[in-house]
Order: C-alpha cells, then sequence, then structure tokens
C-alpha cells in the first residue's frame, strides 16, 4: 500500500497523466472531423427518421385521412384528438385532427397504425413555439406540412418500404 | 340427477343440462365459448352460418353446436383440432366475399367477424379472386346499408320476423347472387327496427344517424332508461366528450329482453335541435332576455309566490322521481295544491276511486304468460313498442289476442277477435261486452252498471267465450283509452271485465313514469309515498279555470296537453315560469321566465315503470349550453323560496332516500288494481250525423324530445300521423276526396286544416287528427272542404 | 291485397290449381304450395312472374309478399324479369352432346335469331338457357319447353314443336 502510494507521488513528477492525455489530443488532431458545423452543416438522417408530423395527400390532391381513428387510440401519450364526420360526397374525413406536440413523444405509432400512410412522421426536426397553443398541430398546419415536404416524405417511404 | 336432464362433457367438464337444450346453450351457460354468427339467443335457430363447427366424440364430422341437440353421455370438444380446423375454414370461407374496409366501417372496433377472425381464423386467405360487390338497400331513414359487407346470417331477417311480427326483409336470388333486402324498395316500417343494427354481427346494418360520427371504443358507456314509455326499457348511453352519440339497448330480461325500439334508440338525435333552450330567459319591457341564472330563479320564484294558492304546476309524466318529489314539496310548500302530470287525460271522475298508483296490474312477465289478452283503446305496438312485443311473444306461445278498438290499427298482431266500434260509442261496447261476460259466467253486476244504456247490440261471443275460458286473462288499456273523456268508466269497467275473467287488468300510461307521478305526489289528490290529500286542481281544471300563475315543466302545452288551445289561453293570460328543454314559438310568447332544463341523457334519476319497477339512471352527457339538471334547479329555487334547510340537498341520493322514507322501501310490484268509490256514468255519444275528432297521438309526437328527432319525423310513421284520417262514406256525404285540403272547426275559433285521407279504416262519424294543430283531443267538429281556389 | 282481390287478379283457373295443389299439404301449410302456385301463375301470365303476381299469390296463400319474392328469386325455373311466354330450354349435357344436342341448340339459335338467353323480339319464345342433365338420357338429345321434355330430337321435330308454339 505504501509503495504503491509513494510510486504515484513520483510519477507526479513526471506529468505522465498529462502526456497521455495530450496523446489523444494529438491523435485525433490528425484524423478526419466527425463533428458537422449545424446549423450550415447537417448529419445524414435515416428515411425512418421520427420528426415533425405531416399529414399526406393522394396524387390527385385527395386527403388520405378516412378518420379511423386507430393512430388516436393506439398514441401511448393521449396527443391525437380526432372528431369524425360524413362529408358531403359521403366518404368518412375528419372534422378535426389535432395534435399536441407537448404531449407527443415521436414513438411513431400513429404512423405504424395508419392504414393508409396519411399521417407520418418527417424528418423536420427544425420547429419552435413561440406562444401557448403553437404546439396544438391542426389538421390544416399538419396538411400543410404534408404538401410541402410531400417529395421527401415520398421518397423516405419509398426507400423504406421494402422492409415493410 | 333429475330424469329431464343429461349428463355431457364440454372439453373435459362434465356439465348437467335439460334435455332438448343445444350444445351452444350449454357451453354459454358454463362459460365455454363457441363461435357464432347466426346463432342468437333470442331468435330462432337456423345454423346457416357454420361457424360453431364442433368436434363430437363418435361423429365423423363437425356439428353446428347452436342446433345439435344434447344427448347422455356427449363429449364434445370445440377447441380440438378437428373443430378449430372446421372453424378456420369457415372463416376463410366467410372472408372470401368480405371487403377489407374496416377502416372506413363502423363497425370497425365493435365487429364480431373481426374479433372471430382474429380468434378463430387464419392469418392469412388463399382467394385471389377479386370480391363481389352488392349494391345497397335503401330502407328508410333509420338504419344505413352496406350489403357488400353482409356475411348473410339471416339475423336481421329472424329478428324482423320474431321481433317485429313481420318478415319485413328476406334473402333473395341465391349463391352468388343471394341478397338481403326487401326485393322492392320500400323502407322497414316496423317500431322496432333499429334492433337489426345491433344484432348484425357486421358493418351491413348500421345506424344512420350514428354513422362515422364515432369509433366504439371512445365511447363512454352509461346506464339509463327509456323516457319515452311507461316500460322503462333498459339502455346504455353512449357519449364521446360530454356529447350523447349513441343509444343502444341493455339485457333486462323482465321488460325488454335485448331489444329496444326505434323512439328509445333514435330520440337523443332531437338533443341537439336548434330551438334547445340554453340559457335562462326571462321577460322585461314585453321581450325575453338572457340573463344570469341568479336573476332567473329570483324571477321565477316571485312568480311562484305571487300566484300562491293559485300557482298551477303540470309536469311532464316522464319527470324524474326526484324531480317531481322536489316540485310538489316546493308548490306545496308555497300554499298550492295543483300539480298534475297526467297531460293527456281528460276525465278525472274516478280520482277518488284510484289504487296507490296506476300499472299493469302484473309484471310484464305476466304480460307475455297470458293465455287471453283483451286490448281496449290501443294502438299498442306504436304506443308501447316493448309491450307491443311481449303479447306478440304471448300469441307466439298460443295465446289468443283480441282487440277492442275505436279505429282499426295494424297492430302486427295474430288477433283471432278484432271488434271495431267509434270512438263516441267505446264505452258502451266495453259496458256490452261486460254484460255478456256476466251472462256467461254467471255472475252477477255492480249496481251502476244500469247506467249504461242498451240502445246497441254488439256481438260478443268469441270474445266472451275465450275471456271466460281463458286461466291467465289479461285485460289492457291503451292510450286512446287513457285520452277518452270516458276514462274513469272505461277503466272500472275494464277492472270488471278482468273480476268476471279472474285475470288482470292493466293501464297503459303515458310518459315514463306516471307511476312514479302519485309516489312522489306529484298529482292533485296524492302525497308523497301515495298518500291521500286534500285534491287541489287537475290539469285539466287548472288549465279551464285560468289562474293568474303556471309553472310548466318539460311539456309543452300546445302539443301536450288535452285541450291544447284551452292551455294556450290559459298560459297567454297567466305568468308562466316555464322550465324546459326546447323553447317553441308559442312559449316564446306566453312564457314569463324560460329555465333550461337538462334533457334526456343529460340528468341522473329514476322512474317507476308501469309494473312497478324502481329503476335508476345515470346522466351520460353534459347538459347542453347553461341548462342544468332539473333537480338542482328545484333545490335553487327552494333555497330563493326561503326554503334552505328543507332543499340543502348535497346529492341526487338525499332526496331519493328522503322520498323512499315516505314510500317506505320497494313495495311497488304491480297488481294492485283496485277500484273503488262511485260516480256517475257517461255513456257513449249516440252515433248521429255530427262528426268528431279524435286526435291521433303519432308513436313519434308524444313528447318535445321525439317531435325534434329528425331521423324519427322521417319515417312512415311520422308521416302517417299528419293527415284528417276520414272514412270513405263520410267523405262521400261530405263531397270530400282523398288529398284533399279540408278545415276541420271546433268549438269557439278552433279549427285546423289538414289534407284528409280516406281509410276504411276509420268508422263512421269519426275524424282522426294529428297532435298539435289547434283542437282537443276530441270535441265534435265541422268539416268542410277548402276550395282549390283558397288554397292558392 | 286481400284473398278476394287476389282471386281477381289471378283469376279462377289459377286459383282452382292452387287450391289442388293446397289440399295435398296439411291444413295450416298452404306455404308448401308457394312454387306450385308461382308455376301456375307464370304459365298463366306470359311466361313471367310480374311483382304484382307475385304480391297476388302471397296474398292468395297468406304471406308476406317477401316469402313469394325469395322463393321465385330462389328457383331457376321461376323467372322474375319479361322474357318470352315460352320457355325453352336444351339439354347439352354428356348424352345429349354426343347424340346431337348442340347441333340442335345451335340449329335453334338460327332459326330464332337469339343466343342462349335471350327472347324473341315478338316475345313469343325465351331460349333459357343450356340445361345440365333433366335425367332423360336414354332419349337423347332432349329439350324442355315450358316444362314439358320433349325427347329424341331432329331439327325438324324441333321445327314442329316451335311453330306448333303460339
Amino acid at each position: 500500500m505504501l509503495k504503491l502510494r509513494l510510486k504515484e507521488w513520483i510519477n507526479s513528477f513526471l506529468l505522465l497523466e498529462l502526456l497521455k492525455g495530450m496523446g489523444v489530443t494529438g491523435r485525433y488532431f490528425l484524423k478526419t472531423k466527425i463533428t458537422v458545423q449545424y446549423p450550415e452543416e447537417q448529419a445524414p438522417k435515416s428515411p425512418r427518421y421520427r420528426g415533425l408530423h405531416a399529414l399526406r395527400r393522394y396524387p390527385n390532391g385527395e386527403e388520405r385521412c378516412i378518420a379511423c381513428k386507430l393512430c388516436e387510440v393506439v398514441c401511448p401519450a393521449l396527443a391525437i384528438t380526432i372528431d369524425s364526420e360524413r362529408r358531403e360526397d359521403g366518404t368518412r374525413r375528419t372534422k378535426r385532427y389535432d395534435i399536441d406536440l407537448f404531449k407527443c413523444i415521436y414513438c411513431g405509432f400513429c404512423e405504424e397504425a395508419c392504414p393508409v400512410d396519411s399521417i407520418v412522421e418527417t424528418r423536420v426536426t427544425e420547429f419552435h413555439f413561440e406562444e401557448r397553443g403553437q404546439q396544438l398541430m391542426t389538421k390544416d398546419k399538419l396538411i400543410a406540412i404534408g404538401d410541402r415536404y410531400e417529395k421527401m416524405i415520398a421518397a423516405d417511404k419509398a426507400a423504406d418500404s421494402a422492409y415493410r | 340427477m333429475n330424469d329431464n336432464h343429461v349428463k355431457l362433457t364440454i372439453d373435459g367438464h362434465l356439465l348437467e343440462a335439460p334435455k332438448g337444450e343445444t350444445i351452444i346453450q350449454v357451453a354459454d351457460e358454463a362459460g365455454i365459448y363457441i363461435p357464432r354468427f347466426c346463432y342468437h339467443k333470442h331468435l330462432p335457430i337456423v345454423a346457416n352460418c357454420r361457424m360453431c363447427l364442433v368436434e363430437v366424440e363418435g361423429v365423423g364430422k363437425p356439428l353446428p353446436a347452436c342446433s345439435t341437440p344434447i344427448t347422455e353421455g356427449m363429449s364434445v370438444r370445440t377447441r380440438s383440432e378437428h373443430a378449430t380446423d372446421a372453424q378456420r375454414a369457415t372463416m376463410e370461407f366467410l372472408l372470401i366475399n368480405h371487403p377489407l374496409d374496416c377502416p372506413v366501417c363502423d363497425q370497425g372496433g365493435e365487429c364480431e367477424l373481426q374479433d372471430l377472425a382474429l380468434g378463430f381464423g387464419r392469418g392469412v386467405s388463399r382467394f385471389t379472386e377479386t370480391k363481389r360487390v352488392v349494391p345497397d338497400e335503401q330502407i328508410g331513414p333509420l338504419v344505413q346499408t352496406s350489403m357488400t359487407r353482409c356475411i348473410y346470417c339471416t339475423r336481421c331477417i329472424r329478428v324482423l320476423e320474431e321481433v317485429g311480427g313481420r318478415r319485413e326483409i328476406g334473402a333473395t336470388g341465391r349463391g352468388e347472387h343471394m341478397k338481403i333486402g326487401t326485393y322492392i324498395e320500400h323502407s322497414i316500417n316496423s317500431e322496432l327496427s333499429g334492433n337489426i343494427i345491433d344484432v348484425c354481427p357486421v358493418g351491413a346494418l348500421n345506424s344512420a344517424p350514428f354513422k362515422m360520427q364515432a369509433r366504439g371504443w371512445e365511447l363512454l358507456s352509461h346506464v339509463t332508461v327509456s323516457p319515452h314509455d311507461c316500460l322503462g326499457s333498459n339502455l346504455y348511453g353512449h357519449s364521446l366528450r360530454g356529447k350523447l352519440l349513441r343509444v343502444v339497448p341493455r339485457e333486462n330480461n323482465s321488460i325488454n329482453d335485448t331489444w329496444i325500439s326505434d323512439r328509445d334508440r333514435f330520440s337523443y338525435t332531437g338533443l341537439t335541435a336548434s330551438d334547445r333552450a340554453r340559457v335562462p330567459l326571462i321577460r322585461r319591457n314585453g321581450e325575453l332576455i338572457q340573463v344570469e341564472w341568479e336573476a332567473a330563479l329570483e324571477y321565477a320564484v316571485g312568480i311562484l309566490k305571487k300566484a300562491g294558492a293559485d300557482l298551477g304546476t303540470i309536469l311532464s309524466p316522464s319527470t324524474t322521481l326526484e324531480e317531481m318529489y322536489l316540485a310538489q314539496k316546493l308548490i306545496r310548500r308555497l300554499g298550492s295544491n295543483n300539480i298534475d302530470t297526467r297531460i293527456r287525460q281528460h276525465d278525472f271522475r274516478d280520482d277518488v276511486g284510484d289504487p296507490r298508483f296506476p300499472s299493469l296490474g302484473g309484471s310484464i312477465r305476466e304480460v307475455s304468460n297470458a293465455d287471453a289478452i283483451l286490448i281496449i283503446g290501443s294502438r299498442l305496438n306504436k304506443e308501447v313498442p316493448i309491450l307491443g312485443y311481449q303479447v306478440r311473444k304471448a300469441a307466439r306461445k298460443g295465446s289468443t289476442v283480441m282487440v277492442l278498438n275505436p279505429r282499426r290499427y295494424d297492430l302486427v298482431l295474430p288477433i283471432s277477435h278484432e271488434k271495431i266500434v267509434s270512438p263516441q260509442q267505446l264505452v258502451n261496447a266495453v259496458a256490452a261486452l261486460v254484460r255478456a261476460l256476466a251472462r256467461e259466467v254467471n255472475r252477477s253486476l255492480p249496481d251502476f252498471m244500469s247506467q249504461f244504456s242498451l240502445d246497441k247490440e254488439y256481438e260478443f261471443t268469441p270474445i266472451v267465450k275465450r275471456l271466460a275460458a281463458a286461466d291467465r286473462a289479461y285485460i289492457i288499456l291503451g292510450h286512446i283509452a287513457v285520452q277518452h273523456s270516458s276514462f274513469a268508466d272505461l277503466r272500472r269497467l275494464g277492472a270488471l271485465l278482468a273480476k268476471l275473467s279472474d285475470g288482470r287488468f292493466g293501464v297503459i300510461t303515458e310518459g315514463s313514469n306516471q307511476a312514479g307521478a302519485y309516489l312522489a305526489g306529484a298529482v292533485p289528490h296524492r302525497g308523497p309515498g301515495g298518500v291521500p290529500v286534500m285534491p287541489g286542481m287537475t290539469a285539466r281544471n287548472m288549465f279551464e279555470k285560468h289562474l293568474p300563475g303556471y309553472f310548466i315543466w318539460s311539456i309543452e302545452p300546445e302539443f301536450d296537453c288535452w285541450d291544447g288551445p284551452a292551455a294556450r289561453a290559459a298560459l297567454d293570460a297567466g305568468s308562466v315560469v316555464a322550465a324546459v328543454s326546447f323553447i317553441t314559438p308559442a312559449m316564446r310568447e306566453y312564457a314569463d321566465c324560460i329555465l333550461p332544463v337538462a334533457a334526456f341523457g343529460e340528468t341522473s334519476g329514476s322512474y317507476v315503470n308501469v309494473a312497478g319497477e324502481l329503476q335508476h339512471f345515470n346522466a351520460a352527457a353534459i347538459p347542453m349550453g347553461e341548462s342544468r339538471p332539473g333537480w338542482k334547479i328545484l333545490r335553487a329555487l327552494g333555497a330563493e323560496a326561503g326554503l334552505v334547510n328543507e332543499f340543502s340537498y348535497a346529492r341526487l341520493g338525499e332526496i331519493h332516500a328522503e322520498l323512499m322514507s315516505s314510500i317506505g322501501g320497494t313495495p311497488l310490484a304491480g297488481g294492485d288494481m283496485e277500484y273503488s268509490g262511485n260516480w256517475e256514468v257517461k255513456p257513449g255519444i249516440p252515433d248521429n250525423k255530427n262528426l268528431h275528432a279524435f286526435i291521433e297521438v303519432g308513436p313519434y309526437a308524444g313528447d318535445p324530445l321525439v317531435r325534434r328527432a329528425e331521423p324519427l319525423q322521417q319515417t312512415e310513421d311520422a308521416k302517417h300521423s299528419g293527415y284528417a284520417w276520414i272514412s270513405p262514406t263520410d267523405a262521400r256525404e261530405l263531397n270530400i276526396f282523398d288529398n284533399q285540403l279540408v278545415r276541420i272547426s271546433g268549438s269557439g275559433s278552433n279549427r285546423a286544416d289538414l289534407v284528409a285521407k280516406l281509410s276504411k279504416d276509420v268508422t263512421r262519424g269519426s275524424v282522426w287528427i294529428p297532435l298539435g294543430c289547434g283542437l282537443p283531443m276530441h270535441g265534435q267538429v265541422m268539416l268542410s272542404a277548402i276550395p282549390v281556389a283558397a288554397e292558392a | 291485397m286481400n284473398t278476394e282481390e287476389a282471386r281477381a287478379r289471378l283469376g279462377q283457373s289459377v286459383c282452382d290449381e292452387i287450391d289442388s295443389w293446397i289440399a295435398k299439404f296439411p291444413e295450416k301449410h298452404s306455404r308448401s304450395a308457394s312454387i306450385a302456385a308461382l308455376r301456375a301463375v307464370q304459365h298463366a301470365e306470359g311466361g313471367y312472374l310480374s311483382v304484382e303476381s307475385m304480391d297476388a299469390v302471397a296474398a292468395y296463400l297468406d304471406l308476406e309478399p317477401i316469402a313469394i319474392y325469395e322463393i321465385a328469386s330462389f328457383y331457376s325455373m321461376l323467372e322474375t324479369s319479361p322474357v318470352g311466354r315460352h320457355s325453352v330450354s336444351v339439354c347439352t349435357n354428356i348424352s345429349c352432346m354426343l347424340c346431337g344436342g348442340e347441333a340442335i341448340l345451335s340449329h335453334i339459335e338460327r332459326k330464332l335469331n337469339i343466343k342462349v338467353g335471350e327472347s324473341t323480339p315478338d316475345g313469343r319464345i325465351f331460349l333459357k338457357r343450356e340445361e345440365e342433365c333433366l335425367a332423360a338420357c336414354t332419349q337423347a338429345p332432349m329439350m324442355m319447353v315450358d316444362h314439358v321434355y320433349y325427347t329424341n330430337l331432329t331439327t325438324e321435330k324441333v321445327d314442329q314443336i316451335l311453330d306448333n308454339l303460339e
């Protein structure tokens, strides 16, 4: 025990730890860098990334959602609220489709449950709220997101389709 | 071991059951589940879905459990490989043509096919062929069809035949082309048609008003009771986020089995009517203005106190027991005895002879077990659809059903003997029947019988013979009799008929809680507990007298009272506090204070049904707008009137307990229908040249809520009531044609302009008119055609 | 429709035939006579059953109309849509096929200028369908005209039979 203490004491004069640490720094100094300059640069994301939600449309412009309420019932955080109605043309549609993003835990179950690929979680991660109530994503907002990113969503879905 | 029992094993459980039962019945009793689609415990067995195939030891092929009777020593295996193979194959067949539209199907989540496919089917189908498509049927405003989803279990066909009494749909075509439907497109007119929605195991038959409203899993289920008829069918109210979205039956084998009427099922659609009372209103400078509850209550109590002993209080007979009790407590403390719920009754001569409460005189089961049933003055199947079903059940067991009516109605019953007399002569005819029966059974008649003249002979031999021979005769007096201006005599004669045939006698009361009104003290001659008190004015007197103040509760007198025009005149003259759920245009003119009351499904309480059963129910939805449950309004009115201590209830249960202590437990079994007392007889009006108008209370016109239920108003039944029905003979004499606009003028300035319809079902000298047309329920009228020029 | 109206609609001879069938079944089982009644009505009323005639049968037998619609739409020998007055169906099952049933059929098609399943424009003949075996193999080829068998057919015999139909 005493011998060990003595050894440490002597070594401390030799600055061995410091040199070891500098060695690590020196090694990484010469390697390729893996950090990115966010937000100018961004790390790659998986097509399965679970970010901001969106409601999609069919290519002909018809909204996909049929108000089956499976996402609502599967949501573990009870973040989704849906009111269904019969639209004038007799089809089943949502009158209200709200996702409370403060409740949402981004588990992606809603996307899994959806029989028509309507609700999806996009790769979009950059969003913020400035006032109370803005976290409530209404149907209009969700459809607008879907319209804006449809190209990306479709590509992500296609990329992942082999594994579904 | 009982001789009539056999022993068998199901899945290794040793069971004993009565002979003649089938495997599925024994298994259900023992809690062993066998999958099924076509089998339903209250319907005949047909064994056409083949889902319940099970293995029976010693039998090579799997057998359908629903139709295989049990035998001694039988050994049944429901989950053996043999059985599950058969079940899986059946399921695969059923799914060949069933569409995969579960996400948009209203049955999704509460679908028997979904459940059984998961529990007893295989994961994938080997069929890749295209599925067949079947065009949808249009069968009326209540039931939405998606016939492609149908799996041909035929439960709907059997429900309409067994419960509704008439085969209105069938399975036409065969094989791939088989179709469930009406063949010729027409609506299904049974008053029990909604039950096909419940029995359909898939989404082929769905509730039209509920379509796409919600999913089964998100609805909250609340226990409730029908507010529309005196049987008090047991219901569940299904609500989503405080809104009542659907009503379904709750099984009660002593009342409604598993069926309910369309009225009970769809009346909730009226809750969101545009004329719903949402805020308290008071009249200031001639205008109704919105105020806070406090101001409205103060204003209302002012009116009630000012009228004092001359206050007239008229409650709906469908008010809850607790509200009736509080209302009578309040107004009796304010010095008035004038409280009544018998709004469509006109003849109160026999109040002195009343039993403790008006009832069916026995349990509902006793009706379905009767061997001879005589219906007097009733359109039974439309007045109380579930009682109609119970009588149908009796008829199926072999009971003789007989009818004595003032107009021929299609009661959808196998009627053995039917006698139609004019409504004016109804009481004389019943008296003649009593006399004939007394002669048949050799019994003497009470003195009052001599007051009935014998001016007309009636042929009653078959009815008399049957009543005299019956072991369990049942005499039922219906709504037409209750509304009749000789109701007191009809009731005494009906009771006498039952006495002479050693049977039972019952009255079908109006509203859902008429019996409760007697027990709560909400009739002028009864106090809490049904004890006789110093009588106040009846509903009829209150409107005839023109009192200074009125307190009306959940009624629309121009529709709901016997003499609508007289009620209107009285209300126009006095100050009126109206505690209502809906505001009619007339109410805006006469009411001085409108208190919004929670409607059906929005309040808790209890009802006493016509068989004396006390039933509690809970609120299923949140009262709309500012409206409040009635008992809370009455509690606040009591406190406002200075009776703070007596109206300091914290919970509904306290009111109930206080009332029950005066009723004394629940000794409410029916059966006590003795009539005592004496009054002068009012014989019938002779059939002569004079024309008399009678109001027909349509099945969907009887109370404020059903009048606003849009889907019910679109039915053929509702449309049928909107005319002036007259006999072809009278029409010929008056020179009136079918579909002609006619003017019916009663006494004073009462008159109604209606479209005439000719029908052989109407007797000579009478014209039947709809509720709320501006005439009293019964009166002598003049009828004249309106020239076509005047029409334009 | 009540029984009297039904009787008037159906005519006395049809009613007599229905009555003779009802008599063959136990009392209160008049429903058993439905098929025979419908066949009689179909023969009497131009080869098919209109809704009114089915309603009349239902009223006459005291059944709900839907019970009659079910039967009429189930059995292939009963027609529920307008077709020619006389129903002709030729057997082309194995025995008849070997003995020239198909030639008979194509002869009829050519003669009447209609295909199987069609009626002649004058409403006289309905060429119903290629019948599967009707159990008259020993006398093949055969055909059925208005539910009556005609066997050992030749084209001349067929011409004669068809020409004699009014």
